[in-house]
């Protein structure tokens, strides 16, 4: 046991790792006592693998064959809307009701408000007419 | 260090994550290991742990500051897993302060994977004899080589005490060795 050996910082280096793992094992093994199974270390690092960067590969797979069904599904959906509304079209092509109503909609406010202006008017003056 | 720096930058780095991952575990897990060993004792904690600092740390590095270096951050994960399992333990089993070093040296002579003779019995108790603060001090400069900066930093203490607690530390280990063998150590 030398205390004095200890005050290295060369195994902060990322290359030299491996034979400081040695020492490091000995060390433990030699004056602690310490034991391991056999093979830990490479059992030990699949584990930790399979836990972060294999589940994180499979999470990304299930989100793109998430995403791809929801993608599919869309396009279904919105296949089927169009199909309906061009169905729908058909119809209101033929109910000229239906036309007048939605031409209605890209009327403007203020030519609503002189349309509807006219239209009191008219009628004002069809009641005095009646009046008279 | 121009190397750890572009270490950093690809484990920082989405695309290049993984594969720098793989060389983070390669440098790291053996070390990391023995140094929560020495605070966990047995050896199936001691693996339960590493499993936890190794997915603590995946989860954390998109988040990592670099206001401490790779080296003292990887330990200072390691050591707060570590004590986070020894206090849920001591709560499971209701160990009071007072039993906590009793405790070890039942979990270590009780270890499936502790083979130690009278020699490695008596260092473990004389380990066991120094205070909590002065333990982790001397276990972490002596068999984890950390340097004084670091484990102040591991333990949220001033650097000066880490020189003088280890130095304590190390004297009483020295008086308690010479008492049953004959090996020297050189303070």
């Amino acid at each position: 046991m030398d205390l004095k050996n200890n005050h290295t910082d060369s195994n902060h280096k990322l290359n030299s790792h491996i034979s400081f793992d040695k020492v490091r094992k000995q060390k433990h093994e030699e004056e602690l006592g310490y034991t391991l199974p056999e093979g830990y270390f490479s059992a030990s690092k699949n584990e930790i693998l399979r836990q972060t960067v294999s589940k994180n590969k499979k999470t990304r797979i299930i989100k793109l064959i998430s995403l791809s069904a929801v993608a599919a599904v869309c396009a279904f959906f919105f296949s089927t809307v169009k199909f309906t509304n061009d169905v729908s079209t058909e119809v209101v092509i033929n109910d000229e009701e239906s036309q007048i109503l939605i031409s209605a909609l890209f009327v403007n406010d203020k030519k609503l408000e002189i349309l509807s202006d006219a239209y009191m008017l008219e009628e004002l003056y069809e009641e005095q007419d009646v009046v008279n | 260090m121009k190397n750890e720096a572009d270490f950093i930058e690809q484990l920082l780095n989405s695309k290049k994550r993984e594969k720098a991952f793989v060389r983070l575990l390669d440098l790291y897990q053996e070390r990391l290991y023995w140094h929560i060993r020495k605070l966990v004792v047995s050896h199936e904690n001691a693996n339960d742990v590493l499993q936890n600092t190794f997915l603590r740390v995946y989860k954390s590095l998109p988040n990592f500051k670099q206001q401490s270096s790779l080296h003292t951050w990887m330990y200072k994960i390691a050591y707060n897993e570590s004590i986070r399992l020894l206090e849920k333990e001591n709560k499971k089993n209701q160990v009071s302060l007072d039993d906590v070093e009793q405790k070890h040296l039942d979990n270590l002579m009780g270890s499936s994977y502790f083979d130690g003779n009278e020699v490695q019995i008596k260092l473990q108790k004389s380990l066991l004899s120094l205070n909590d603060k002065q333990r982790k001090v001397f276990q972490m400069k002596y068999y984890d080589d950390l340097k004084f900066r670091e484990i102040a930093d591991i333990l949220s203490i001033k650097e000066n005490t880490v020189k003088t607690t280890y130095y304590g530390a190390a004297k009483q280990i020295e008086k308690s060795m010479l008492a049953v063998t004959q090996i020297g150590i050189n303070i």
